[in-house]
């Protein structure tokens, strides 16, 4: 679900960095009056935790896995607005150290992931558990807070990459960034969240809680001083819900023709076609000769062309180097 | 002679150009008591790593009943259970060993997985508890238990394996002294019934064990005995 | 002496029966079952704690402050964002090729790794639309292949303390970079955590695991509630030094003659940008 850059044109980005910085602003307001003093340094730990949980890969049936993000377990066990900064430290050192997820795109990527999925699974979770207040009602809010936190987190990223080519084209219609309608984004975001990483993401939630709750159920209940606070709750689900808007009024994307074979094409079928297309299509020694020519002179695509042959020389050699002195080293 | 159970030839290691172990040879026989003594830093817990087949040698060989140990043999997961099986190791920190709700589940972790029926776990778990004189903990959770308490949870979910060997990094570290005085009469017990030990400790006053054979470690990352 | 008599009485607390079956050895041949999430897992965190360990001991002498490398990184990840030209692109790249050509064999390969990586993935991704758009959209795996080639050689020539210093300089919010400096400690500290937890998990894995789960859940919760020790401890230690709730990073400008140097970098960017794009 890490947006990198490109995929998103920068005025979104901005967009959502404008989004994100009351949400961050109140979260931090929200920790320093509500967050004991000695829970402070709980929110770097919490960061730390997230970003070690993206790295669990979970067995799935069938012979897969997955991972979950844990933002929805985070929220439960710090709050939601600890889990906002918790997630956002950890993507932040994700973008910047690892380049997951992009840097222009990263208050996109912190909507999503830091502010979308605790959110949405943490009220949704103080929903179910009030309608049901067994044990058992608790798992299922546990279990369903988790996979609407997460899928939610997946709808909105898919609506972020599906508005990129009604917004913003050249001349010839041709999108510049994220090339997929909505049409296409949301069922090729939703399905695997839907059918994988949201039930990873639900059964580690509930996983990590009860063996927490079990052991030290002390820290859960400190957490019970949150209230539901309906207004809050309602403004986000408009938030989630308004560019559903968008989707109802179907024209502007219908000329990509129906819906079905454009969904197939970006998801079953995509691996069939590529080599059949990479031999007249793309190909990187193709493209420089191509392009060299049509913005610039002679002179400087023979000096540019130049340089990055000879670069890459090198670093191939130099790759080369390291893996003929690492077989030496294990000999 | 006894069968050899682990044999080190020139056995190397060294990570980021750091040498941690260099030229290790070693043979422990079935029923041997070998105590590793030396200073921190030495490379004895990277020698456990080794032997435990969670890291492998960059240099020599390392043996395990006559059979050569390499990461590709481990990738035959039922080899690489059947090894792990065989070799019981008690982590220095019972903290990093310990992840279940109760010591009960904790110590029928391994024969669960083995498949023995319930009946039998429920024996083996019983007579460990008995065994290591923590029935009362039965249904506690290890992380609330105190240091020594944690320790002999740790040796039980690790005996419950019925390991052909059993290994122990700084078995008294950090103990009060009622526990370290109840493990060195464990670790007396369990030798003098014939079973495998290897131990580390940089306690001088174990190399007057009964029986024990001593290995040092120097601060140069080999060993002298 | 005394330590010779301690060892030869046997009677200070006597010991029960060793039960029989561990006096026996086992005939014990086990079922196959799924490992593969487990050593991926650990593969997986072992590879980013090597890297964070070699990230702290990067060389800190440049002549270039990290406060104009992030500023300059942004603005080209920015200029990349925006350029809807092959030319311009193509310039970054020879330029950044011939950056990384300095490094050595092993540092390229950490860099172009991710970078393309995150290409490959881009590419397959937008395979279908070449149908629907044409051409125009293989831009998008090129300009991922720089942001993230760009990203990966600041965080490679940068160790992350300065960036976070950096960033107080830029008056990000002290709770958040108290929350970084924490949290990249805490990743190395709770990832050797979760690796002894992951490798005990595994050496007792001697058979078939039915509760995979609820195994990696328990190594989970284990590492957060280890987390949480920590952090009470820290906070202690924090209010021993007189930690009062605030986080101040220090942080010193002076006018150096480099920042010319600096300007110059930054304008000749923005020119080749404009001219090149057309603007």
């Amino acid at each position: 679900m890490h947006i990198p850059d490109n995929y998103l044109s920068p005025s979104t980005c901005a967009v959502f960095t404008a989004a994100m910085l009351p949400v961050w602003y109140y979260s931090i307001r929200k920790i320093k009056m509500e967050l004991p003093k000695d829970k402070i340094p709980l929110i770097g730990v919490g960061a730390a935790f997230s970003f070690l949980l993206m790295m669990f890969n979970l067995p799935i049936p069938g012979g897969t896995t997955a991972h979950a993000v844990g933002g929805t377990l985070i929220a439960l066990l710090l709050g939601p607005y600890a889990a906002c900064i918790a997630i956002s430290v950890a993507l932040f050192i994700q973008a910047l150290v690892f380049g997951d997820g992009g840097i222009l795109s990263f208050a996109a990527n912190c909507f999503n992931m830091a502010f979308v999925l605790p959110f949405a699974g943490y009220y949704t979770f103080r929903f179910i558990r009030n309608l049901f207040s067994s044990s058992a009602g608790e798992k299922i809010a546990i279990l369903l807070g988790a996979y609407v936190g997460i899928n939610m987190a997946a709808f909105v990223a898919a609506i972020e990459f599906g508005v990129q080519p009604l917004l913003f084209t050249n001349s010839a219609g041709q999108a510049l960034y994220s090339p997929y309608p909505l049409a296409v984004a949301i069922p090729a975001m939703l399905l695997p969240h839907l059918l994988i990483a949201g039930i990873a993401e639900a059964v580690f939630t509930l996983a990590i809680y009860e063996f927490i709750a079990k052991v030290s159920p002390g820290l859960i209940q400190d957490n019970k001083k949150q209230k539901l606070n309906p207004i809050f709750a309602l403004l986000i689900v408009l938030i989630i819900a308004s560019p559903l808007g968008l989707l109802a009024s179907g024209t502007a994307w219908g000329e990509w023709g129906a819906d079905e074979i454009a969904a197939d094409a970006s998801l079953g079928t995509a691996l069939g076609y590529i080599p059949a297309k990479i031999a007249n299509g793309f190909s990187y020694d193709a493209l420089l000769p191509d392009y060299t020519m049509a913005g610039m002179s002679d002179v400087m695509g023979y000096i540019l062309s130049a340089v990055i042959g000879a670069a890459l020389l090198i670093i191939v050699f130099k790759i080369i180097g390291t893996f003929v002195s690492e077989r030496k080293r294990t000999v | 002679m006894m069968n050899s159970l682990i044999k080190l030839l020139k056995v190397q290691y060294e990570y980021e150009d750091i040498k941690a172990l260099t030229d290790i040879s070693l043979n422990i026989a079935e029923g041997e008591f070998v105590l590793l003594s030396g200073p921190n830093g030495a490379g004895k817990s990277t020698l456990f790593k080794l032997l435990n087949g969670l890291i492998f040698p960059t240099g020599g060989e390392y043996f395990f009943a006559d059979e050569k140990i390499t990461a590709d043999k481990l990738k035959d997961i039922v080899f690489a259970k059947k090894f792990h099986k065989r070799i019981g190791y008690v982590f220095q920190n019972p903290d990093m060993q310990l992840f279940n709700h109760t010591v009960y589940d904790e110590i029928a972790f391994g024969p669960r997985q083995m498949g023995l029926s319930e009946i039998e776990i429920k024996n083996r778990v019983e007579q460990l508890l008995t065994f290591l004189d923590i029935e009362h903990l039965s249904q506690r959770a290890p992380y609330h238990l105190s240091g020594g308490e944690k320790k002999k949870t740790a040796i039980a979910a690790v005996l419950s394996l019925n390991p052909d060997i059993l290994m122990m990094d700084e078995p008294v570290n950090g103990l009060d002294e009622k526990s370290r005085d109840w493990i060195e009469q464990f670790i007396m017990d369990f030798s003098k019934a014939g079973k495998t030990l290897l131990i580390a400790s940089h306690d001088k006053a174990w190399q007057l064990m009964p029986g024990v054979r001593v290995v040092n470690f120097t601060s140069e990352h080999t060993i002298i005995e | 002496m005394k330590e010779k008599e301690q060892f030869n009485v046997n009677n200070k607390q006597p010991h029960r029966d060793i039960p029989m079956w561990l006096l026996q050895n086992d005939d014990y041949l086990p079922q196959k079952d799924r490992e593969r999430y487990l050593s991926k897992t650990l593969l997986g965190i072992l590879g980013r704690l090597i890297h964070f360990r070699q990230q702290m001991q990067i060389q800190t002498e440049s002549f270039f402050s990290v406060t104009f490398k992030l500023i300059y990184v942004f603005l080209l990840i920015f200029s990349i964002a925006l350029a809807h030209t092959i030319t311009f692109l193509l310039l970054l790249l020879a330029g950044l090729l011939a950056y990384i050509c300095l490094l050595d064999g092993r540092q390229i390969l950490s860099l172009l790794k991710p970078a393309i990586g995150a290409m490959v993935f881009t590419f397959i991704i937008i395979v279908p639309a070449i149908f629907l758009q044409g051409t125009i959209v293989m831009l998008l795996p090129f300009k991922v292949f720089l942001s993230t080639l760009l990203v990966a050689a600041l965080s490679r020539s940068t160790p992350f303390y300065l960036i976070t210093k950096a960033l107080g300089g830029l008056h990000v919010p002290s709770v958040f970079i108290m929350s970084l400096d924490l949290t990249i400690n805490y990743i190395v500290l709770l990832g050797n955590t979760a690796i002894d937890l992951l490798q005990a998990l595994k050496l007792r894995s001697v058979g078939r695991n039915t509760g995979k789960y609820e195994s990696m859940g328990n190594v989970l919760g284990m590492t957060f509630l280890k987390s949480q020790e920590y952090a009470k401890q820290t906070h202690a230690a924090m209010l021993c030094r007189g930690f009062t709730g605030e986080y101040h990073v220090v942080q010193q400008h002076h006018w150096q003659k480099k920042y010319i140097i600096y300007t110059m970098a930054i304008m000749l960017l923005l020119v080749l940008f404009i001219h090149i794009e057309g603007y």
